[in-house]
This record gives C-alpha cells, structure tokens and sequence, in this order.
C-alpha cells in the first residue's frame, strides 16, 4: 500500500502536478498560438485570394472570358478552407461562383447574403477588405472590381471561409501534444519512484530495523553496506549501540555487584523496572514477576508505611527531587529499609524515578538499644536522686525546721534564717523529686501510663500555666513497661514541644485503642507544627523519631477544622510487636 | 510504515514505466488528414453526389467539393494532385493512367445511353456528312472519344473532319456562333446545343456502355480517406433514388445544369444509374464487365495513339468499398 506521507510519495506527487501543470500552461498557450496562426494564415489567404480574383474578375469581364472566370473559380475552391465563393456583377448578381448552382441568382438568395453590407462598404472605398464575423465562426472578405461592361459598375468578390475549422483543428493539435509530455511526465515520475524506492525507501527500511532490532544485550545487526549518506547513519546507529552495549555491560556488572538495592523505575506504561541481584536478597522475591506486575514488591512492605512509600514515590514522578523514605519489609522478620530516591529528570512528567535502598536494620536496632540505654540511664539517675539526694534534702530540711522551732522558742534571732534555710531546702527537695521524677517516671512502674501523664500534665501546667487534660484508659497489660515507658516520652515530648512553641491556651492528650493499635493523641489549640521539621530538627525531635521507630509507629500531624482550628499530632502503635 | 515493494509489483511498475516511456517517445506527432478533395464536372453522373452535399449528407468541412465546368480541368487537377478524386470518363481515367497517375476506379457512377452526341446542323445528314465539316470537341475528354468511335464506325478517322478544339460549355456558343458544323457534346452541354438548334447524328448508346463515368481516387488517398470515400459512395446511392422525385431538392442540380426540371427529366432518360449490386458485379474480376469495357476502351485509344501502354484492369478496378456497403 502506497504510504502518501512518504517523501518517496510526495516528491514524485510533487514533480507530477508541477509537471501537470506547466503541460497545461504550455498546451493551452500552443492552442491560442495555433489558433492566431492559423486565423491570420487565413487572413492572409483570403487577401491574396481576394485580391488575386478580383484583378482576374475585371480582366476576364472585360474580355468576356465568362468560362476562364468559372475555371477560375474552380480553382479557388481548392483551398478546403473556402466555404463558398462568389463574383457578383454590379447588380449583385452571381455570375460566377465555386458552386455552380448559384449561377444568375441574386446574391440576396445565395448563403452569402449577409455580406452585402461589405460589400456595399468595399465598393464605397475600392478596396479589399477581410472581416471576421461577430461569432468568430467565419471570415468573410469582398474584394470590388470594376465591372467594364457597364461603365460604372462595380463588381465584388466574395468569399467565405471556415474559421471552426481551423479552432477545431488548433484545438486536436493541442490536445495530440499533451499526450506524449504527459506520458512522458508519468514515467519520469514512476521512474523517480521507482528508483527512490530502490535507493532510499528499502534502505531507510533496512536502517530502522537495524535501530528497531538493537538491544544493548545483543550484538547488533551489521550496517548498510556503501559509502551514501544512509549507510552513514546505518554505521553511526550501529557504533552508537556497541557504546551503549558496553555501558550497559559496565552498569550491569557495577549493578550485581552492589550489596544495596539499585532500582529504576520507568514512568513509560508497561516498562519494566529494574533490580539488581540484592533485591532478591532483601525481598525474598523473584525480580522477575515485576516484568508482569510491577507493584509486586509492595506486597512485602508493610500495609501502615505503604501509604508514604505511593505518597514519595506519586511526588517523585510528578518533580524532579530527591526523597529518603524509610520503611519496613514484613517477610522474615522486620527488615528496616531505607530508601534514597530520585527523579531521573525528562522532558515532562511523569518523570522515571530510581534510587537505592539500603539495609538499616541493624541501625535501627542499634538505636533502639541506645534509647534503651539511655532510659535506663535515665531511670537509674533519676532513681538515684530520689533515693539520695531527695532523702538527703529532706533530711536537711527536716533539721533545719527542727532548728527554726528551737531557735524561735528561745526567741533567737536566727530563727527566721533558719526558717528560710527550711523553707529553700524544701522547694530543692521538690525541685529534686521533679527531676527525679521527670528522669523516672515512678508511677510507669507502678501505677500506670495514666498517672505518669498526670504527672507530666501537673507539671506542664505549673511550668507553662496551660491547662493539660488526659484521657487515659488502663494500658499496661498491652504494651510491656519498656514501651509503655517510650509512648511516654512521646507524649511528654508533643505535650511539652506544644506548649514551648505552639503558644496554646490548652492541651489534651488522649490515649485510646483503634484498628487493633494503641491511638495516642496530642491536641492543642496553638499554631500548628510543621511536620517537615521531623528528623531535621532539634535533638528532641531526633529522639522522638527514634522513639517512633522503636515503637514501629507513625507520627501524622493535622489540623481539625473548627473555631479556633485544633491542631492534632497523632501516633499510631501497633500493638504485638516486641 | 516503511515497507519495500513486493517484487511482483515492483516487476509490475518496471512494466509499465517501460510502457510509458515507450508511449511518450513513440507517439505520432499531431496529423490530421486533409479533407477529401474532389473534382466535379457538369454532369448528370454528379448530381447525386452534390444532392448529397446539399442534404447535408457530406459535410463541407469533410468533402470539398471543386466544380469545374468541363473534364479535361479535372483531369488535370486529379494528376496534379490538386484533388483526390474526381468523376471522370473512363477513357479519361485510362489517359491518366498512362500518364502515370496511380488511381483506381472505386465506383461507376453512372453509364451514358444517349448523354452524349454528335449534333450537327440541320443539314447534315448523319455521320458521312461530317466529311470536311469543322466538328468541335473537348480534347483528351469523352468526347474525344465518342467522337473517334462515331468516326470509326463510319469507316471514317480524325483526318476526314476539321477537328475544332472547344471546352464542353463553349459548345453551344460555338454552334450558335456558327463557328462549327457539329459538336461532340455530353449532357447539360448537349440540351443547350439541341436548343441552339442542332439536329443528332449520333449518340452514345451506340458504344454499348464503353462510354461510363467513374470514381477515379488517387491510390494513396484511398486509404487516407477511406471511411470518406465510403460515405461518398454510400451517399451516391443514398440520393440516386431522389434524383427522379424531381421535387424542389433538385434545385441546385437544375441551377447547375441551367437545364428545367422537365428537361433535366429527359436528360436522365439518356443516362443509366447502376445499383449497388451492378457495380459490384461490374467489377467482380478480370471477366467483369467494366473490365472488358476498360480493355475495349483501352484498344480504341491505342488504336487512335492516344495512349501506349497496356492497362491491367485488376492494377485499376477496386471494389472493397462496395463490398463493404451493406
């Protein structure tokens, strides 16, 4: 099927309407010359003719040689193109003519009747004259004579000749001259695409099949043979490809040889994404079920942190950016990923993304151990001040409000000092039981997660004069004390980030079960925090991630709609990991 | 998609580019042949042909036809290759083939039972009268000849008369004028000499059809103007019958021969029309009729030196235009 987009179509298609069109110009113009030719050949004819009988007409009356004048005639009706020719007397009577028959009739009554009129004006002047009629059909001339049988008489010659004729000839002349240009046109334009099939068509076939068939884990196809331009580009296309091949073969064997996890993912539909040999390794799954489904490595991550994996992955596609997402596999145990992602920049979205993933696991587990030991440093520190220095300064101060009551007794001016004395003992005692507390949460250990809330909400409100609500049911029983210790510390860090920064005017935290997890809740009505700061911000903040990632929960920040706004901070624990 | 050609088809295109290129380079440069030009005396053998033209039957722009007043011009316009084809006698057909013209004889128009004559004065008394007489005559036309057989069958020759060349529309002039004793005249020409008062001493039905009119037609010009000629003779046959309807139709005729209805009526009494079938039949091989007509012609003329070769009337006789009429 002829493809009509084709240069090889549309350059021959070309040539064949310039060509067409330059036959038509030409012949149409021949047929107009033809036909002036041909009219003033005539012209002339009829002028020679006229004059020529006209001369002979007077000679031949004067002689009477009324038989010459008719052979005359006769042969002036060779010429095909002479309709009908007359030489009337000077009474308009025939008396010769090319056609016998109008012999002696007058020349009202023969086929030239209407150039009487002519010939009256001829005979006004005494000179020839040839005229076409007004359809252009007939070219009439009268040619006078003097008639010497009478004196003044005046003969005329009249003829008549065929202008049709002529324009019909002219225009078979012209179209005869068409066919051989235009046959030859046709062939010249076959020819030429005939011939840019043979050099080009097939050969731009060859070159992108070779393009097509060229893969970068196969040797590919031999150039075109030659030295034109397409052999050129064949050759180009071909030294190209080797390159690519051995670049592909260097990041190929740089791939497989990577401990992490290197990935691409093509934003083209129906790509397939890339993996190298570790994924096998950390997913525990074939990498080549993702040439069939690609979200197949989805399945092992676990269903709470799929949700930011899309959300990074939705944003990578749509701008080009870099993103660190961490994440847990569910398969063989809790496997702690990190993954570096990045948008390989296009020319639009959606852009490919690629990135690695790396194993933290034993990071993670390390920072878990460091949290626990950095409780239980904590717990042991603030053991210690309650049990030492608490006692100590309680001890002090109860000897010193011993020594006030003796002193004002005996009406001793020392009496207020010691007093004071007492009385500052007493607030460091307390100063020492809060840091004691702060640092061990007493009540964790025995009375609950709700009365160290208490706690931590007494203080708050004492520390930033905010009013700090809890609602906290009984829990222990479903996180062991060591967690129960880190949602804690959560808590306590939200509660108390809220009220250094937030500027809120109260504070609820809220501790409850849903889906199967423990819920806790910290809202306030202060400006809302910035869930980007998370893990770039302070030490506490760090602290709380790590806290988070101990626990295997996530942390979301919210606003609830409503007058004022309330902004929420909520963490989702899942309750059975140990 | 780029695809290559499948080599049948490619084979194919080869073809006809080839073709094409053979049709541009081979095609015949733009020819048309000319009109048929043909020359016409006064005669009765005629009339049909330019009834013909009149009805509209042959175009003029087809057919040209050249009136000339007496045979001996359109002889010599036929072998000047001023014209195509003329009608002509048949002993004038056999001067110009013995000049050298190459013509054949496609149809007999018609053969004279009495159109021609030998008119004399009053006084004279048949063909022995005419003993010194001074007798006009067209040269090297039928009415040499008719004269020559009147002659012969007399046991006279040329030399027993005065010979006075005339043109055929000279002659009743020159009777009337008295400038001679008696003409050889063929019809309209004899009518107007009868008027003028001569009396017939002799006619053509005594030549036994020896004395015909034929459509003589230049050998290269009857296949140039075949499908032409055909019309013609076709057309010749078609008007034949309404030549005898003698209505206004035959105006033209009568102006021509400058003759009345009811003379031109007598005047095809004394000509003979063949049909269709007897003009194939006259020409239907070397035994046919117009071939011993055009021997015995032949021989008459040679007898008179007036011609020195031998005619072979297959090299002249040509009837496939009659064959192809249906």
């Amino acid at each position: 099927m002829i493809n009509i987009r084709s240069i090889q179509f549309q350059i021959p298609a070309a040539i064949l309407l310039v060509g067409a069109a330059l036959i038509a110009f030409a012949v149409s113009r021949q047929f107009a010359r033809d036909v002036n030719v041909r009219m003033e050949s005539l012209r002339l004819d009829a002028f020679e003719e006229g004059t020529r009988l006209s001369g002979l007409a007077q000679h031949l009356f004067r002689k009477n040689l009324l038989r010459t004048a008719d052979l005359v005639m006769s042969y002036a009706s060779v010429s095909p193109e002479l309709e009908l020719g007359l030489i009337c007397d000077g009474e308009d009577v025939v008396r010769h003519a090319t056609q016998m028959q109008w012999r002696g009739k007058g020349l009202s009554a023969t086929p030239l009747a209407g150039a009487k009129t002519l010939a009256t004006a001829v005979r006004e002047t005494m000179e020839g004259r040839v005229d076409t009629s007004a359809d252009g059909a007939l070219l009439l001339g009268a040619f006078p004579f003097w008639d010497s049988r009478r004196v003044t008489s005046k003969g005329v010659v009249l003829l008549r000749y065929d202008l049709e004729r002529a324009v019909a000839h002219a225009r078979r002349a012209a179209w005869q001259s068409v066919i051989a240009p235009s046959l030859a046109l046709m062939a010249g334009c076959l020819s030429l695409w005939l011939t840019l099939d043979w050099l080009v068509t097939r050969r731009v076939a060859a070159v992108v099949k070779q393009a097509k068939a060229a893969t970068l884990n196969a040797l590919p196809e031999p150039p075109l043979a030659g030295d034109n331009e397409l052999a050129e580009v064949s050759r180009s296309i071909h030294e190209t490809v080797q390159r690519l091949a051995e670049f592909e073969q260097r990041f190929s064997r740089l791939a497989s040889t990577m401990r992490d996890v290197f990935w691409i993912a093509p934003a083209a539909p129906g790509a397939e994404p890339f993996v190298n040999a570790s994924y096998q390794q950390f997913w525990g799954r074939d990498p080549r079920r993702l040439g069939v489904k690609r979200w197949d490595w989805l399945k092992s991550v676990l269903p709470d942190e799929r949700r930011s994996l899309l959300e990074a992955l939705r944003d990578l596609r749509l701008h080009v950016a870099e993103r660190d997402v961490e994440f847990r596999l569910g398969t063989g145990g809790a496997r702690w990923l990190r993954c570096r992602a990045f948008s390989v920049a296009g020319a639009r979205a959606p852009h490919d993304v690629a990135g690695i993933v790396m194993d933290v696991t034993e990071q993670k587990d390390i920072e878990r151990r460091i949290i626990e030991a950095a409780e239980n440093e904590r717990r042991r520190i603030g053991q210690d001040l309650h049990d030492d220095l608490c006692q100590r300064l309680a001890a002090a101060q109860l000897k010193t409000g011993v020594l006030h009551n003796v002193l004002a007794q005996v009406n001793d001016r020392q009496s207020a000092l010691a007093g004071e004395v007492a009385e500052e003992l007493g607030e460091a005692a307390g100063i020492a039981r809060s840091f004691s507390r702060g640092l061990a949460p007493v009540s964790l250990d025995q009375s609950g997660l709700e009365d160290a809330l208490e706690e931590m909400a007494q203080f708050l409100a004492k520390a930033f004069h905010i009013c700090c609500a809890i609602d906290c049911p009984d829990v222990h029983e479903l996180l062991p004390s060591d967690r129960l210790v880190l949602v804690f510390r959560v808590a306590q860090e939200l509660a108390t980030n809220a009220a250094k920064h937030a500027g809120p005017s109260w504070i609820q935290v809220k501790i409850g079960i849903k889906d199967g997890g423990l819920q806790l809740q910290v809202i306030h009505d202060g400006t809302a925090f910035e869930p980007s700061r998370i893990g770039n911000g302070g030490m506490g903040l760090r602290i709380m991630k790590q806290r988070l990632d101990a626990l295997s929960a996530t942390l979301t920040y919210s606003t609830l709609k409503g007058h004022p706004p309330r902004n929420l901070a909520v963490v989702e624990i899942p309750l059975g990991m140990r | 998609m780029l695809a290559a050609l499948k080599p049948r088809i490619a084979v194919i295109l080869v073809i006809v580019n080839a073709a094409l290129w053979a049709g541009a380079m081979l095609w015949p440069e733009h020819s048309e042949p000319g009109m048929l030009s043909l020359a016409v005396g006064l005669a009765p053998g005629v009339e049909p042909l330019i009834l013909a033209r009149e009805s509209g039957r042959l175009s003029s722009s087809e057919v040209n036809f050249v009136e000339m007043n007496w045979a001996s011009a359109a002889m010599r316009a036929l072998r000047n290759r001023v014209v195509d084809a003329a009608v002509l006698s048949l002993d004038e057909v056999i001067r110009q083939w013995d000049f050298g013209a190459d013509l054949k004889i496609v149809l007999v128009t018609d053969v004279s039972e009495g159109a021609d004559a030998i008119l004399a004065r009053p006084g004279i008394k048949g063909m022995d009268g005419l003993r010194g007489a001074r007798v006009g005559y067209e040269q090297r036309s039928s009415g040499a000849f008719l004269l020559s057989r009147a002659l012969r069958q007399r046991g006279m020759s040329f030399a027993d008369v005065e010979t006075v060349p005339l043109n055929a529309a000279e002659m009743s002039e020159a009777f009337a004028s008295g400038d001679v004793d008696a003409v050889a005249a063929a019809e309209p020409f004899r009518t107007h000499v009868l008027k003028a008062g001569a009396v017939e001493i002799f006619n053509s039905r005594s030549l036994g059809g020896d004395l015909c009119h034929v459509l003589a037609v230049r050998v290269e010009k009857l296949t140039e103007h075949r499908d032409m000629l055909a019309r013609l003779v076709r057309s010749h046959f078609e008007c034949l019958p309404l030549l005898a309807e003698g209505k206004d139709h035959l105006n033209p005729a009568l102006r021509r021969e400058e003759l009345t209805a009811e003379e031109f009526k007598k005047v095809l009494g004394s000509v003979r029309f063949p049909t269709l079938e007897e003009n194939r039949a006259s020409m239907a091989g070397p035994s046919s009729d117009l071939a011993a007509k055009l021997l015995r012609v032949a021989t008459a003329m040679r007898e008179e030196g007036w011609i020195e070769q031998d005619i072979d009337p297959a090299d002249v006789l040509d009837r496939l235009l009659l064959d192809e009429m249906r």
